[in-house]
């Protein structure tokens, strides 16, 4: 929602002066308090599933035969399903078709009317 | 069916790949915790840990490393699974490419650590990393290759050993996006070899930036189908087993898995809309070449309630809706893949407005893009594979998910999904409703 008042992204600081730009995050629902309630309760929450899959790999009982865990694969009729479906040089061919109209023209302009290459920069 | 489990060096491999995973996941998602508290200014890090570092981190590590490792980890099991045991070279080049991907992995995130390369997961070019990031970059991107064609050699044994057969639709689905990510990975080995590492190492003096960028794109596009094709293949394949039902259509979700590999790579443009450089010609035809991707959502999306409807009618759901409250609610593994599919729908429609010509003028560089990341790759794949892994992990180390595990993964889901919604992102009407006119970054005094 934020993004729709125009606040930028990947910013570290949000501490615009203009007065359009502090009527972003004006608000309930729009502020950077409830961000980081959000962004608390969500890590809250991957703790709490980390902490599942590290129970599950190490400490949980280990199964029986018969309550053992099945890796659930559903019934897929494929009687009718054309061959040519699992034709794979038809389709990656297609592919690189595709690509080819797609990217060839304007990527030999890029190469062409390219400009003087840049520096390397580090903006950190 | 004999034994229930696959074979023990399967499991190996998938559980180091999904520890793997979890491990970055955690990382990452520490990382997102101290990003919320420094944008509000409520925590203050020290001189040596910067914001875009911990940025770069939380990028990386979360849409890049855990979704990655957990994919592999599910296709070695699956493919085990339907085809059968893997032969030994098949494990062995599967060990290598696991190792190369993960020595990879630590190199690059060594880097960003380090603060050599707080340079955000898309890299761009002009910002100079440590040339060390560029080679880990490549290193995993080489190890998940090696990965996948050890896997496609299993699937091609199989083949072989039973000619004019259809494979299993779990392995043809992880041939398919295997086919997928091996296209796309094309772009970013080119502009990672050519023109970052020779330019980050001084051999060569400047870099083409508007070639690298494009590249990138090639690649990142089709990335993101890489990481949504898996959670399809559980939606497709896995969910309808866990409320007793049948696939809706063998051939349809076939089709619909050869329709992404067709559509998700010639339209990286459309994330460069507002990039001079590129003809708007170019811009426009990879733009329809984007709208066509939504040919296979929707056919994904009805097949799946299609599904859903016939087996709660089987299970004596009456009327239009009655059959909604008969799926199996109280079971995680199916409730946390649900509410990831919910969450696809405001996803796919914001993706039609960033790829719109006129309406990316609007929404470009703004917030609302982490926001339509966070609901299309932070809900629907992560939640997909929170459901995954509830059944996978236990299946693998043959243990037992208990009743008070599972009811501790529900706060975990819901809490995940609660708060993703309301992180930067609401729909579009908030907009209207606030009559806010889209206000964006230039020209305003910072």
């Amino acid at each position: 929602m934020l993004g729709l008042f125009g606040a930028p992204r990947r910013t570290a600081y949000t501490g615009y002066q203009h007065e359009d730009a502090q009527s972003w995050f004006e608000g309930v629902l729009s502020n950077h308090v409830t961000m980081a309630v959000g962004g608390s309760i969500l890590f809250l929450s991957a703790a709490i599933l980390v902490f599942i899959v590290v129970q599950l790999t190490w400490f949980a009982p280990e199964a029986e035969h018969a309550n053992q865990e099945i890796f659930p694969v559903a019934v897929s009729d494929s009687g009718g399903t054309p061959r040519i479906l699992e034709n794979w040089k038809v389709w990656i061919g297609i592919a690189l078709v595709l690509i080819a109209i797609a990217y060839t023209v304007p990527i030999m302009d890029m190469i062409q009317h390219a400009p003087p290459g840049s520096k390397g920069f580090q903006t950190w | 069916m004999t034994a229930v489990s696959i074979p023990n060096p399967e499991r190996k491999l998938a559980l180091t790949n999904v520890g793997i995973a979890y491990i970055a996941f955690i990382i990452g998602t520490l990382c997102g915790l101290l990003q919320v508290f420094i944008r509000n200014d409520a925590l203050q890090l020290p001189a040596w840990l910067d914001y875009y570092q911990i940025l770069t981190a939380h990028g990386v590590l979360l849409a890049l490393i855990f979704t990655t490792f957990f994919i592999f980890g599910f296709f070695q099991s699956g493919m085990s699974k339907t085809l059968g045991a893997f032969g030994p070279k098949v494990v062995l080049w599967n060990w290598v490419g696991l190792i190369i991907t993960t020595i990879g992995t630590v190199l690059a995130t060594v880097m960003i650590v380090i603060g050599e390369a707080s340079v955000l997961y898309t890299f761009y070019a002009p910002m100079m990393a440590n040339g060390f990031f560029y080679i880990g970059l490549a290193l995993f991107v080489i190890g998940t290759w090696v990965q996948s064609f050890a896997l496609v050699g299993h699937y091609r044994v199989w083949r072989k050993a039973n000619p004019g057969e259809q494979s299993p639709l779990f392995a043809f689905m992880t041939v398919a996006t295997i086919v997928l990510w091996v296209i796309a990975c094309l772009g970013v080995v080119a502009t990672v070899l050519f023109q970052f590492i020779p330019w980050a190492f001084g051999w060569q003096e400047g870099i083409n930036v508007e070639l690298s960028r494009s590249l990138f794109w090639y690649f990142g596009h089709p990335l993101v189908y890489f990481w949504l094709l898996p959670a399809y293949i559980a939606w497709y394949v896995i969910v309808p087993k866990l409320i007793g039902g049948k696939v809706f259509s063998d051939s349809l979700a076939r089709l619909a898995f050869i329709l992404f590999i067709l559509f998700s790579i010639p339209v990286g443009f459309h994330h460069q809309l507002t990039e001079p450089g590129i003809a708007s010609f170019w811009k426009f035809l990879q733009t329809v070449l984007t709208f066509m991707v939504i040919v296979p959502s929707l056919m994904t999306a009805f097949s799946l309630f299609a599904v859903f409807e016939t087996r709660g009618r089987e299970l004596g759901g009456k009327g239009l809706f009655g059959w909604f409250t008969k799926l199996p609610w109280k079971d995680v593994r199916f409730t946390s893949i649900f509410v990831a599919m919910l969450f696809f729908i405001p996803g796919g429609a914001g993706g039609i407005i960033n790829a719109s010509f006129q309406m990316n003028e609007v929404i470009h560089n703004t917030l609302w893009v982490v926001g339509h990341f966070h609901i299309t790759v932070g809900t629907p794949v992560a939640m997909t594979f929170f459901g995954v892994t509830f059944w996978l992990v236990p299946y693998l180390t043959k243990r037992v998910f208990t009743k008070s595990l599972q009811r501790l993964a529900f706060p975990a889901d819901h809490h995940l999904v609660d708060r993703h919604a309301s992180h930067e992102y609401s729909p579009a009407c908030a907009w209207i409703i606030r009559g806010a006119p889209p206000y964006r970054l230039y020209g305003l005094p910072a």
